[in-house]
């Protein structure tokens, strides 16, 4: 009889606290946001699933949680090694920023950089969405974080998964969860944050603009292209070494059509994996204990702000530009600036076909929606090499 | 430390102040950065930009060899027709021809 009241106090029913049940359900809304919305499914349901599994409560003397990480145990004046969790050992990809760089190398073997070669200047709305990463650092420090945990929080408004994360491994590791959480679900939310932002800023007019169907690039441009602007990168913000080097070296694979195996294997099999151990460990990280905390509010407050910022500075730069240019912009596509491929690409396109279904601007929204990958990963490594100076 | 620390800290919960932003060089470090990326990112644009006419100088030097990895497919099929007599492919077309016209009339 003892044993058994002694497993029951051991179980997950005897344990659990509010805040993990609170987590759960959100675990579950993430499920059911993806299943029966269809928001961001291959992110969704990995991340969601590994935050029921992370808020189940753990015996203490059992190395099961994601933070019950291996260590050297002195003990009788010996020392042995305590093995980590399982959980631990996917999760060290996340903490030390291994998962990320991996993705970045799929995206990179899946993308066409040819929209944004075929019109150079679309680049610079890459450039111009990346304002909400930096007035978000503001905010940040405003609200009483240090400079590196703001650096980490900022770049939820890149509305890149991986570049978030890791960042966050970097600066602010105690963040992790909050700002991975944060980066994934305004991601998933692109097609609810940006439609409001994008109709205030721009008249039926501006939306209704159709632009030139882009020209063919050869096989040089995009052979040559992710080498050289790999160079520029890097050289002007070498901490963007490694997203970028993985973003270009994957696209090279693509485009140089004799590494198609590896191409093809790097955008399908390896990033699958890659997605599914990173959101699980994401996701499994989410204990109640460590992320209900009210400086995750505070993060989910300015990721939504720094997004929100983002795609009003992609739409205004587009405006802005068009002041100077005879072939007008629709100003629309600045939104794609923030990365989320493809995402905000597609709700762009679906913005403007709601004046005009004739206009298929998804095409030219791509251009600085790769350009907005390129620019949140400098804009990455800028953060981390200042803030760690 | 961040907040957590603060607010466990003697003084409580900072409030929220400039300062905090002063301190930290904040607006320096966003104008820096922001700089930075619009930098890289118009590099990148004005490389793109003068692409094509780098490579038009080149390929005066360095003409481009065609794609052979495209080839096999193409090699493949004018290899197929190599084999086949003129008759034959006269005998394809007319084929195609009826099949196209059948089609045609069974719509109508």
């Amino acid at each position: 009889m003892d044993i058994l009241i002694e497993f029951l106090k051991t179980t997950g029913f005897s344990q659990m606290t509010l805040g993990n049940a609170a987590m759960i359900v959100i675990g579950i809304a993430f499920i059911s946001l993806a299943v029966v919305k269809d928001y961001e499914p291959l992110l969704l349901v990995p991340i969601g699933f590994g935050v029921i599994v992370g808020n189940i409560p753990t015996i203490a003397s059992m190395a099961l949680s994601v933070y019950d990480e291996g260590k050297l145990v002195l003990q009788d004046g010996s020392i042995s090694y305590s093995t980590g969790s399982v959980l631990s050992y996917i999760y060290f990809g996340v903490s030390q920023g291994v998962f990320p760089p991996l993705i970045f190398l799929g995206i990179g073997a899946m993308t066409d950089f040819s929209t944004m070669l075929s019109n150079p200047k679309l680049v610079l709305l890459g450039a111009a969405a990346q304002v909400g990463i930096f007035l978000t650092l503001i905010g940040g420090m405003y609200l009483g974080f240090t400079p590196a945990e703001s650096g980490a929080i900022a770049i939820i408004g890149g509305a890149d998964g991986p570049t978030a994360i890791f960042l966050a491994s970097r600066l602010a590791p105690h963040l992790l969860g909050a700002i991975a959480i944060a980066a994934y679900s305004y991601m998933a939310l692109v097609p609810v944050i940006q439609p409001p932002i994008m109709k205030l800023l721009t008249t039926r007019k501006e939306r209704l603009i159709r632009m030139k169907p882009p020209r063919q690039v050869s096989r040089r441009e995009r052979i040559v292209f992710p080498i050289v602007a790999f160079l520029i990168c890097t050289l002007i913000a070498p901490g963007s070494l490694v997203l970028i080097g993985m973003l270009f070296f994957g696209n090279l694979l693509k485009e140089s059509m004799v590494t198609e195996r590896l191409a093809n294997t790097a955008r399908t099999a390896m990033i699958d994996i890659v997605t599914i151990l990173l959101g699980f460990a994401v996701g499994a990280s989410t204990q109640a204990q460590t992320f209900l905390q009210p400086e995750s509010l505070l993060i989910f407050g300015l990721g939504a702000l720094s997004f929100a910022v983002a795609t009003a500075g992609g739409v205004l730069f587009a405006k802005m530009m068009n002041l100077f240019l005879r072939e007008k912009l629709n100003p629309l596509i600045g939104a794609a600036g923030v990365s989320a491929v493809p995402d905000s690409a597609r709700v762009v396109q679906m913005v403007g076909q709601q004046e005009d279904p004739h206009n298929f601007l998804l095409m030219h929204a791509m251009a600085p929606n790769v350009a907005g990958v390129i620019g949140s990963a400098v804009a990455a490594g800028v953060l981390w090499s200042v803030l760690t100076l | 430390m961040g907040i957590c620390a603060q607010a466990a800290g003697p003084e409580g919960f900072v409030p929220f102040r400039w300062a905090n932003v002063s301190e930290g060089n904040a607006i320096a470090i966003s104008i820096t950065g922001m700089v930075i990326v619009f930098t890289a990112l118009t590099l990148i644009s004005a490389f793109i930009a003068a692409l094509p006419r780098i490579l038009s100088a080149i390929e005066r030097y360095l003409p481009a060899v065609e794609d052979h990895h495209h080839a096999p497919a193409i090699a493949e099929s004018l290899r197929s027709d190599e084999g086949k007599s003129d008759e034959e492919q006269i005998v394809a077309a007319i084929g195609h021809i009826l099949h196209t016209e059948i089609q045609h009339v069974l719509k109508q």
